[in-house]
């Protein structure tokens, strides 16, 4: 298993009566890709962040754990550097900070924790390239600051940029679709295909089908009130957009109350 | 000392006021020219009737000197500048051409000087005279230090450019500081004919970590129409030393003058910059970054007035405190009645990296024309934890985060300096290093 997720429950740090994630169960093999769907508030966003390490939230019950070593217990950027990737639903903006050097420390970064030399400005340079090929983005990107002046669209494939420069065992992509014009989801979707492979896995949350038309998913969650209600395989994607979340959330609290 | 007429002052004022008319009745005693003496008896005079300023003067409210006051300062011995070598100066020096102009415990040394043959006609660089300083008076508004600074005065630096002539290389003026204890006051004339340009970098280092100095520097920068001046001022003095500066620059119709101030040592410190528009369609930039930690105080001052016309101004200061640093600013736009269609903008930008470190920040408009548009905005804040967040997410630590962080945040003002790109590295890696 690469990603194994048992009863995880969690809570904003600073506001221990609220509970957002309640008992969450999730396993993803290598190779595999999950798609994540599920209305708004759900806890999709918590569930990636505490998978990424974000400190604003605290885990009061239940394991992760990333190639059997415990995920909780390590800082985000040792996360980071293991093999996990966040594509974030708002990406970050760094003033006066290139994507040159900012990309440059986090390959590097990774590079080290692999027992890899670090590429030096050439060498990153010629390997950006590559990638900024790949992903259609503009020529002088590495020379601005981390999405500074990004439009929406703009930002979210600079994630998925940074996701191809690092090539992660895990990647996380938390509605990287939304915002995104039609030719930017083609663009994006290539990205997350090319970086396909038997090692490496995704969990991609999302509302829409459209970006899951392109990368086909194994498994089909919905998550609602902290738990995974019920999981599926691609044809479940069809089933939601046909009849929405209602049905499937009344037969949940049903058996909640029932309980 | 017959007519005191001083205000009262502490004994610890009383006492580092006696020390330095002390110091100036034994510089006297070695002077010949008449009119200099009675120049620093003058400021004698002026220094008893104001004494030394305390937290209790608006202008000093944030920033103490009794650290300075507790010091024991003396002059310079005047040293064979020789014993000092190229290599010890090293650390100090640009890796691009500059005219090179080097004083040791201010002392002018020529053979630590370099880069002459850069010198063109309509350049001229003289050690002023005590004629040359009689013509230089400080305005009646002059507070103590400035006093101190004429009390003192020796030798001053008179910089001049004739009408149209473009100095393409750095003038770089070095003031090298080798015996703990002492106090220089260093007097710069820069004068800049018309549509004359110049580059300059004023550098303050001490030569070891030791030594404990007191820079006291008083400046005066003339802009003729249509002159440019791209000033650097480097304070990068030992960590227990003081500095206090106070330039002037007076700008005719269409002269541009472009200043960022860096301050990266001393444990006290107060930079102030006056800039005086009075042709029309000038424009001038005061930038500071100030990068504190420890227990520095590091004061930067300006007072922008505009005269004239079509005037633009634009100030962009820069703080990272750590530890118990403290930064203090205090910034005053001035726009005269006459002084229509003036474009002023003043920003103060402060991170603070402990919750021991402080920032006080006072910004200022005073209006009595009625077209224009002015501005100030202030702000100050802890590292945004989303931006490190976001890069501990890529792998970066969060050690090296916050240093990338910080750097581009206090290097904003020198990312937009035009200078030649050695030399826009050469500084943004002195201020690195502080960090
Ligand atoms: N830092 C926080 N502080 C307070 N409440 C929070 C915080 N983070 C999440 N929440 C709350 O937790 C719940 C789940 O939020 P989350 O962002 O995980 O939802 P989501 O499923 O990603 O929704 P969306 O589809 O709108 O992106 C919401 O009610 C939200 O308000
Ligand atoms: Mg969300």
């Amino acid at each position: 298993m690469l990603l194994s997720v048992e009863n995880l429950h969690a809570q904003v740090a600073d506001e221990p009566e609220k509970a957002i994630l309640k008992g969450l169960n999730l396993n993803v093999k290598p190779g595999e890709v999950h798609a994540i769907m599920g209305p708004n508030g759900a806890g999709k966003s918590t569930l990636s962040s505490v998978l990424a390490g974000r400190e604003d939230y605290e885990v009061t019950a239940g394991t992760v754990s990333l190639s059997g070593e415990d995920l909780l217990e390590l800082s985000a950027e040792e996360r980071a550097r293991k093999g996990v990737f966040l594509a974030f639903q708002y990406p970050v903006e760094i003033p006066g900070v290139s994507n040159k050097l900012f990309m440059q420390t986090a390959v590097n970064a990774i590079r080290d924790e692999q027992g890899l030399p670090a590429l030096d400005m050439f060498d990153f340079d010629t390997y950006a390239q590559s990638k900024i090929d790949l992903l259609k983005m503009p020529k002088n990107l590495l020379d601005r600051s981390v999405n500074v002046g990004f439009s929406g669209g703009e930002k979210k494939r600079n994630d998925i940029f940074q996701m191809a420069l690092l090539e992660p065992k895990l990647c996380i992509l938390d509605e990287t679709d939304s915002g995104l014009d039609i030719d930017a989801m083609k663009v994006v979707a290539n990205g997350v295909n090319s970086l396909r492979s038997s090692d490496r896995s995704f969990i991609v949350v999302t509302h829409y089908q459209r970006l899951l038309d392109y990368i086909k998913p194994d498994f089909v969650h919905v998550l609602f009130d902290g738990q995974i209600i019920q999981s599926g395989g691609f044809e479940l994607v069809h089933e939601l957009e046909e009849k929405g979340y209602d049905d499937l959330i009344q037969a949940h609290q049903q058996q909640q109350t029932q309980k | 000392m017959s007519s005191k007429t001083s205000p009262k002052m502490s004994p610890a004022a009383r006492q580092f006021i006696d020390k330095v008319i002390g110091l100036s009745t034994s510089l006297n005693a070695q002077t010949e020219a008449d009119a200099l003496v009675v120049k620093r008896e003058a400021a004698q005079q002026q220094l008893l009737s104001l004494g030394l300023p305390t937290r209790k003067d608006e202008d000093w409210q944030y920033t103490s000197i009794q650290p300075l006051l507790q010091q024991d300062f003396r002059l310079s011995e005047t040293v064979s500048t020789a014993e000092l070598s190229l290599a010890q100066l090293e650390p100090f020096l640009p890796d691009f051409e500059t005219i090179r102009l080097v004083f040791v415990d201010g002392e002018f040394s020529e053979s630590l000087s370099a880069g002459f043959e850069y010198i063109p006609d309509g350049l001229s660089i003289e050690m002023a005279d005590a004629d040359a300083i009689q013509s230089i008076a400080l305005p009646e508004t002059a507070d103590a230090f400035q006093w101190i600074n004429e009390l003192l005065l020796d030798q001053g630096l008179t910089i001049q450019l004739d009408a149209q002539i473009v100095l393409e290389v750095p003038l770089h003026i070095l003031f090298v500081q080798t015996q703990s204890g002492t106090v220089l006051t260093p007097r710069l004339q820069v004068h800049l004919g018309e549509a004359a340009q110049c580059q300059l970098l004023q550098h303050f280092v001490c030569l070891a970590d030791e030594t404990l100095t007191w820079v006291n520097g008083v400046g005066q920068i003339t802009l003729e129409a249509g002159a440019t001046c791209k000033q650097v001022v480097l304070q990068d003095l030992s960590d227990s030393s003081f500095y206090f500066n106070h330039q002037t620059t007076t700008q005719a119709t269409n002269s541009n003058f472009e200043s960022t101030y860096l301050a990266l040592g001393s444990q006290l410190s107060r930079h102030h910059s006056v800039a005086q528009q009075q042709g029309d369609a000038a424009e001038t930039t005061q930038d500071s970054i100030v990068p504190g930690r420890d227990q520095q105080l590091l004061d930067t001052r300006t007072l922008t007035q505009h005269h004239a016309l079509h005037g633009q101004s634009r100030q962009l200061h820069k703080m990272v405190l750590g530890d118990a640093a403290r930064g203090v600013f205090a910034g005053m736009i001035e726009v005269a009645k006459g002084a229509q269609k003036t474009d002023g903008q003043m920003d103060i930008k402060s991170l603070l990296l402990s919750p021991q470190a402080k920032v006080d920040a006072k910004p200022q408009l005073e209006i009595y024309a009625d077209d224009v548009k002015c501005s100030h905005g202030c702000a100050a804040g802890q590292i945004d934890e989303d931006q490190l967040f976001y890069a501990q997410a890529r792998g970066i630590r969060r050690t090296d985060a916050m240093q990338l962080i910080t750097q581009a945040f206090l290097l904003e003002p020198l990312e937009k300096f035009q200078v030649q790109p050695a030399m826009q590295a050469w500084l943004t890696q002195r201020v690195v290093d502080k960090l």
